[in-house]
């Protein structure tokens, strides 16, 4: 079949993220739980940038000088994802001994999508230490409980 | 887009449905190929809607189709109707007549149930706003 280059292959927003999860083992035997019920993941590429101007010139000039790679999203609680309960608990753990190490260097995996090949598209599997934080956990009593979450990646990805 | 390009559309999607559905006793055609006879019959009508308009040579996105349902009861168009709203979130690959689509359903609306009077027939309505496109040709 070849690609005509005349169609368009939309995709959707769950086609692009996939399978995020979270290691609820340890480092060294890792369990990686989904967090299924993710309602919307977005990552975002926040560019460090540098301004100067040259001799004589008005035009100011722009560099970039550094990135950071964040995955942000909105959880829908589910009680039976281990994932779901795994976040909650960093928050216990806070809350209980004052510790803020479970929130620094936290594993993640992810699916990010890569080529297509013969309609057929392809991801690459990433695995991440990232910096988590958690906000708006909570709402309205009558609805679906539901938080955020940034994970701000720390250094490169393991593409695997 | 042609009008053969429009209607070919439509086929897509009657195509994927009927998969979806998996009943013989119901037939699924575009509406105006439905008659008296059809007693339990599902159809599918391409209608407007808002688009997106794209900065090319793309044609606007999102095709939105009004589906009804006439069954034996309503329980049953109901029930259908549900089943076909399940389908949300869903980017099918369909192959159809030595062709790839796409079916991105995105959303649906309006479900309600209404009167034919000229064919005496109650059914359960819903529009599908969907992304309907040929992503590849056979060579």
């Amino acid at each position: 079949m070849r690609r005509n280059s005349k169609a368009n292959f939309f995709i959707s927003n769950r086609q692009l993220i996939k399978d995020l999860s979270i290691n609820t083992g340890t480092t060294a035997t890792p369990v990686w739980s989904k967090v299924c019920t993710t309602s919307e993941v977005g990552i975002d590429t926040d560019l460090e940038t540098q301004d100067f101007y040259v001799y004589c010139d008005a035009l100011q000039r722009r560099l970039i000088t550094g990135a950071s790679v964040v995955l942000s999203g909105t959880l829908k609680l589910d009680a039976n994802n281990a994932g779901d309960l795994a976040l909650l608990g960093k928050v216990h753990t806070l809350l209980s001994e004052g510790t803020i190490e479970q929130f620094n260097n936290v594993e993640i995996k992810f699916d990010l999508l890569t080529a297509v090949e013969n309609s057929a598209l392809s991801y690459t599997t990433y695995t991440a230490d990232v910096n988590l934080s958690l906000s708006d956990l909570g709402g309205a009593a009558e609805d679906v409980s539901e938080f955020s979450f940034e994970m701000t990646l720390i250094g490169t990805a393991t593409a695997g | 887009m042609t009008l053969a390009e429009v209607e070919l559309k439509q086929e897509v999607l009657i195509n994927y449905l009927k998969g979806v559905l998996n009943d013989n006793s119901f037939k699924i055609k575009a509406e105006y190929s439905t008659n008296d006879n059809d007693k339990k019959v599902i159809v599918v009508q391409e209608q407007n809607g808002q688009k997106e308009v794209f900065f090319g040579d793309i044609t606007p996105l999102y095709n939105y189709y009004e589906i009804v349902i006439f069954g034996s009861s309503i329980r049953e168009e109901k029930n259908i109707s549900i089943l076909f709203g399940e389908l949300i979130g869903e980017n099918a690959i369909i192959d159809y007549k030595g062709d790839k689509w796409q079916i991105l359903i995105k959303q649906l609306s309006n479900p309600q149930t209404i009167e034919y009077q000229d064919i005496r027939r109650v059914g359960y309505a819903m529009i599908f706003q969907t992304v309907i496109n040929k992503i590849s040709e056979e060579e």
